[in-house]
């Protein structure tokens, strides 16, 4: 098949083909149609939200009392379950901080760290925009977020050099 | 230098009937699936696989006729990416140039590149509206072969739902 041929086909191939046929809709009506579907699982989707920040809270928990424990991965899914959805719910910065908190965890786990003090912080940022995600003070706390991040990460890798040298110096 | 790809232009006066287009879905989050389906079902799809597990995906295109593949690549790893590109060379028919559109909550640089070399036609950012979904899926089905450019890193997947269609 030639070039041509072949662009020919492959435009209408898939879902072009469903084009133009009895009973389509418009694309106005089409996320009009989304938007009400969405408004019907708001109450459940929030839900899970609140159950993903509820499941943060126990796994910082959980690392104070077993300071042994780094679940970086379960940090990240629960951060990302509000991040994936709540810009679509109109909790858009709640969204961001989960944003910055998951990547705030990915960094650590890149260079084995831990801040269990500053994970808190973003938990509490969370569960105050959670509460109100629509006035001005909320990009001023993701602000603060931010600079929180960019601290607390040379302040852990201070404190981990400083431990390797005395580790090393015992040797 | 930046490269931005120009904001797509929105297929001027399209129907559609998805009812009997069927979408593959790829994403481990439960809360993210449904709202995604719940869009989807918005704009008339009604026939979903949901598969949240790689290594069942080769028999699902291998037995099912796919109209649309959505990957939230979360958690799955570089097989996600190898299990596209084979899609894209193994000569399945209509499976293998099917639209394969990737929703990022979070991606690095590396991620994209993965994305576009492994033959995805366009990744959106998590959080989209259901506007934004839309006008990809349909630009994509109207494009005429794979075309486009990647953005500069800056331009690339954040947290306030920007996209970038791929080459």
């Amino acid at each position: 098949m030639d070039a041509s041929s072949q662009t020919a086909a492959c435009s209408e191939c898939g879902l072009a083909r469903f084009f133009d046929l009895a009973g389509s809709i418009t694309p106005q009506d089409a996320v009009k149609r989304a938007e009400l579907n969405l408004a019907f699982i708001r109450k459940d989707v929030m839900a899970d939200i609140d159950s993903a920040l509820e499941t943060i809270g126990l796994l910082l928990i959980r690392c104070v009392a077993d300071p042994s424990q780094r679940p970086y991965d379960a940090l990240a899914d629960a951060a990302n379950t509000i991040h994936s959805v709540g810009g679509t719910f109109d909790l858009g910065p709640l969204g961001v901080a989960a944003f910055m908190m998951r990547s705030y965890v990915d960094v650590l786990h890149a260079k084995g760290l831990w801040d269990g003090e500053g994970l808190r912080l973003y938990l509490d940022a969370m569960k105050c925009l959670r509460g109100d995600s629509s006035g001005p003070e909320c990009q001023a706390v993701l602000a603060g977020l931010q600079k929180l991040a960019n601290r607390n990460l040379v302040k852990s890798q201070a404190v981990s050099g400083l431990a390797l040298q005395t580790a090393n110096s015992r040797n | 230098m930046a490269i931005f790809a120009p904001h797509p232009k929105p297929p001027e006066a399209v129907k559609f009937n998805f009812s009997k287009a069927q979408v593959l879905l790829v994403d481990g989050n439960s809360t993210s699936l449904s709202v995604l389906c719940q869009i989807l079902s918005g704009f008339g799809f009604r026939r979903f696989i949901r598969c949240a597990d790689v290594s069942k995906l080769e028999a699902i295109v291998r037995t099912q006729t796919v109209d649309l593949i959505l990957i939230d690549p979360f958690g799955f790893g570089p097989t996600i990416y190898d299990w596209v590109y084979w899609l894209r060379h193994e000569q399945l028919g209509e499976n293998s140039a099917v639209p394969v559109l990737f929703t990022c909550a979070h991606s690095s640089l590396d991620e994209i590149r993965r994305t576009k070399d492994c033959g995805a036609d366009y990744v959106v950012a998590k959080p989209f509206s259901p506007a934004v979904l839309l006008e990809r899926i349909l630009w994509t089905a109207r494009r005429e072969g794979r075309g486009g450019f990647m953005t500069e890193h800056q331009a690339l997947v954040t947290s306030h739902g920007s996209e970038m269609e791929l080459w």
